[in-house]
């Protein structure tokens, strides 16, 4: 098991940490490690900007960041810090905001809703509505209110379904490179 | 190359022209594979990169997520490009996510790790490494390995397309310079074929005419004129075979006539009391013989132009186409009446003819040439028409005399023919001379002569002379034969006894002491005898062409004796020494055969 160990020596550079979690991913024997699968995920999610357009107006500079919110419970144990270090997408460095609940002012550009006591999912993700937001969940289909990503896991794989239509309401464009990788799509009109 | 300069022209020609497009599109094909090869690998990278560029932007979000199956399908549909050998998508940190291979292809053509980003030929092989990037991050890489066809089957595949241009190219120009060439190798053909008849003998080959200035044209024009001064040649050459020839009977005519000549004219001096029938028996005789020594001289002389002593005189033509009408009578009435055959003679004679200049005797025997042939070619009887009219040609006037039969006519080939000497169509009847010597007589009188004449219809013969204004000589007073006053002492020299009884019976009626001697050697014994004996000849008359001992040799052992006796040489090789103005040494005059006794009287004279 080259690859558990590899994984195992996650590297400090955020790409190589995320390589080896990936190919963690496709192990044909995924063990239900939930810290190796939190860890894909956080790669993940530090990915998803890449594939996002948004209007012009969502940020003042093109050297603004995109900032990754993540809201009530983090499930990455620091995992996320790391692959998001130094990332950047296009000109804009990413950067990680916590917060126990998440308004619409919070200057957030991708949501991890985590759900908290205060703030459940929904209410999150609510909060957010209508603004140029790419939200994200991990219901692993558990038939919560789900994010515009939510991951799911499937054949042992963290795998995501797209509410295309969710995005569209946000206003914020989805490449179909992305759409392609998901499970299903919920499509726009 | 023997067999390069044994190729028919044609062929020749054919081969310039294949090897030309031939190396003319070998040299394109060299210069298309150079150039296409040169191209050949940077359209090659640049098809590489871009598909590697098409690949990396599909392939984006599965290497971003590591979603190998998505990879592996974007990697399997390169299939349907058959060039494409190998392919691999690499995750960011290098590990090889998904690759492809055609099947066949050779293993362990994807490095293990992603590779540094390049392109780079190995084996035939085009090798692309190329970095995909997202939104500024590098998110992995792809590896291409695509098939480049080596220099060999890119060269094989040029080749074959060269050769098949090669093959149509020359389905096009061979048929082509085949034709073209027919026009230069056909007109060559044509020329040889004529230069072997004329090897053969042939020399009335015709030619096709051709109006083409060109460098066949030129050759066919210059064969033609080749071939025509080839003709002049041989009738000179005959002309002169046959002076030569006849220079041997001209001699032997000449001595055989004299004794006639010079009987002839002592008759017509001496004997007053002759009747006129007689005496115009005598005068024809005269006339007669002096045509046949006119005749035989020119026989001789077919090869020489205008002799430079022929006196050209003025000449009424009317008046001397009846004269030859009267001496062609017997011809044409007479002995015709006798195998009742009837030859019906009409005269058109134009009145006031001017006078042509000529010498008579010539243009007369001409004339009854012409008539001769004119009988003779109406055996079952006709029409002779003789005619005389003027006509201007080109400002001059002109004195046209025709000759016309209605008889058989000539071919296109007896026409052309009919001056060359010996050429005779009447068999052994024809000596093949009479239009020669006609034609010698216009050509020394710069005459023209010009022949129409159709088969079974007929033949006209007309000669055509310069008019002239005839100068008024004064009429040569004809001097009375008075015989010499003064007795001469005279040795006659000649090998022919004919010659020195007439001589010296006509010399001794003009009161001459004559002594004859009948070779050169009794010549010269005699004179030597007598020159001793104090009885001195006054002149010596010696004949030129003796046996062992000629007149020059006489000449030369006279003048040794006795320098002062001039010594008289009488030649019956004609006039032509005299022409020639080269009287030989110790000669002091020369008279030619037949003696004319007012010449012989005049030299004598002038020794008395």
């Amino acid at each position: 098991m080259d690859v558990l160990k590899n994984a195992q020596r996650v590297g400090a550079r955020a790409t190589a940490c995320v390589a080896a979690i990936v190919a963690m991913a496709f192990a044909p024997q995924a063990p239900a490690d939930t810290s190796l699968e939190y860890a894909v995920k956080a790669a993940y999610l530090s990915k998803f900007g890449i594939f996002v357009d948004w209007p012009k107006s969502a940020f003042e500079t093109p050297q603004s960041p995109v900032v990754l919110c993540v809201a009530g419970q983090d499930p990455f144990d620091g995992t996320l810090d790391k692959v998001v270090e130094g990332q950047h997408i296009g000109e804009h460095p990413l950067t990680i905001r916590r917060m126990k609940t998440v308004t619409r002012n919070s200057g957030c550009d991708i949501l991890y809703a985590g759900g908290s006591d205060e703030q459940p999912i929904d209410q999150a993700l609510a909060a957010v509505n209508g603004t140029n937001v790419l939200t994200v969940t991990d219901t692993a289909g558990r038939g919560q209110a789900a994010g515009i990503v939510d991951f799911v896991i499937q054949n042992n794989r963290v795998r995501f379904n797209i509410d295309d239509r969710a995005a569209a309401q946000n206003g914020i464009i989805i490449s179909s490179h992305l759409l392609s990788l998901a499970l299903s799509v919920r499509p726009r009109n | 190359m023997h067999w390069l300069s044994d190729l028919p022209i044609r062929w020749k020609l054919v081969l310039v022209t294949i090897l030309t497009c031939a190396i003319a599109e070998l040299l394109a094909g060299a210069i298309i594979t150079g150039y296409s090869s040169r191209n050949y690998a940077a359209q090659k990278s640049h098809e590489v990169a871009v598909q590697a560029e098409v690949l990396g932007a599909s392939l984006t979000a599965p290497l971003v997520f590591g979603d190998v199956a998505a990879a592996q399908e974007y990697l399997n549909a390169l299939k349907a490009d058959p060039e494409i050998e190998a392919a691999g998508a690499y995750a960011a940190n290098g590990a090889l996510l998904a690759s492809y291979a055609r099947a066949g292809a050779a293993s362990r053509l994807l490095p293990l790790k992603a590779s540094p980003a390049g392109q780079h030929f190995e084996n035939a092989r085009l090798m692309e490494s190329l970095p995909v990037v997202k939104a500024g991050n590098v998110v992995g890489s792809i590896y291409l390995v695509v098939t480049v066809d080596p220099l060999s089957v890119r060269l094989v595949r040029i080749g074959g397309l060269l050769l098949l241009a090669v093959i149509g190219s020359l389905l096009i120009a061979v048929p082509i310079s085949m034709r073209l060439n027919a026009t230069i190798s056909n007109a060559i053909r044509e020329i040889a074929t004529a230069a072997s008849r004329v090897t053969k003998g042939d020399l009335n080959v015709e030619l096709p005419s051709t109006r083409r200035t060109d460098e066949i044209g030129v050759l066919v024009s210059t064969f033609g004129k080749m071939l025509a001064s080839l003709r002049e040649m041989m009738q000179q050459e005959r002309l002169r075979a046959l002076g030569q020839m006849s220079s041997g009977i001209a001699h032997d005519i000449n001595n055989a006539v004299s004794p006639v000549a010079l009987y002839t004219q002592s008759l017509l001096e001496r004997e007053t009391n002759l009747s006129p029938q007689m005496r115009n028996y005598l005068e024809t005789v005269k006339r007669v013989v002096e045509d046949v020594t006119a005749t035989v001289g020119r026989m001789r002389e077919f090869s020489r132009k205008r002799e430079p002593e022929m006196t050209l005189a003025p000449l009424n033509l009317n008046q001397l186409v009846k004269q030859v009408i009267d001496l062609t009578r017997a011809r044409w009435s007479d002995m015709q009446h006798r195998e009742g055959v009837v030859i019906e003679l009409k005269t058109e004679l134009a009145p006031d003819l001017p006078v042509v200049m000529g010498v008579e005797s010539e243009i007369r025997e001409a004339l009854t040439n012409l008539i001769f042939n004119a009988v003779d070619a109406m055996p079952q009887g006709g029409t002779l028409t003789l005619s005389t009219k003027t006509v201007e040609i080109a400002g001059a006037k002109h004195v046209f005399v025709e000759v016309a039969d209605t008889g058989i006519g000539m071919d296109e080939d007896t026409r052309r023919r009919c001056f060359e000497p010996f050429f005779t169509t009447k068999g052994e009847r024809g000596t093949g001379l009479g239009m020669a010597m006609v034609y010698g007589i216009v050509q020394r009188h710069s005459a023209e002569i010009a022949i129409e004449s159709a088969v079974g219809e007929g033949t006209s013969v007309r000669l055509s002379f310069l008019a002239r204004t005839p100068v008024l000589t004064e009429p040569a007073v004809a001097q009375p034969s008075l015989p010499a006053p003064q007795q001469l002492r005279i040795l006659i020299v000649d090998d022919d006894p004919f010659v020195l009884d007439s001589m010296r019976a006509v010399l001794e009626l003009d009161g001459h002491v004559i002594v004859i001697a009948d070779s050169g050697q009794n010549g010269i014994d005699t004179f030597r005898t007598a020159h001793s004996n104090g009885l001195p000849f006054s002149v010596v008359i010696t004949d030129l062409g003796m046996p062992y001992v000629d007149g020059n040799q006489v000449a030369r052992a006279v003048k040794a004796i006795s320098p002062s006796t001039p010594v008289v040489l009488l030649t019956g090789w004609g006039r032509r020494m005299n022409a020639d103005g080269d009287a030989p040494a110790n000669v002091d005059h020369l008279l030619s055969k037949p003696p004319q006794l007012d010449e012989l009287r005049g030299v004598l004279a002038h020794y008395a």
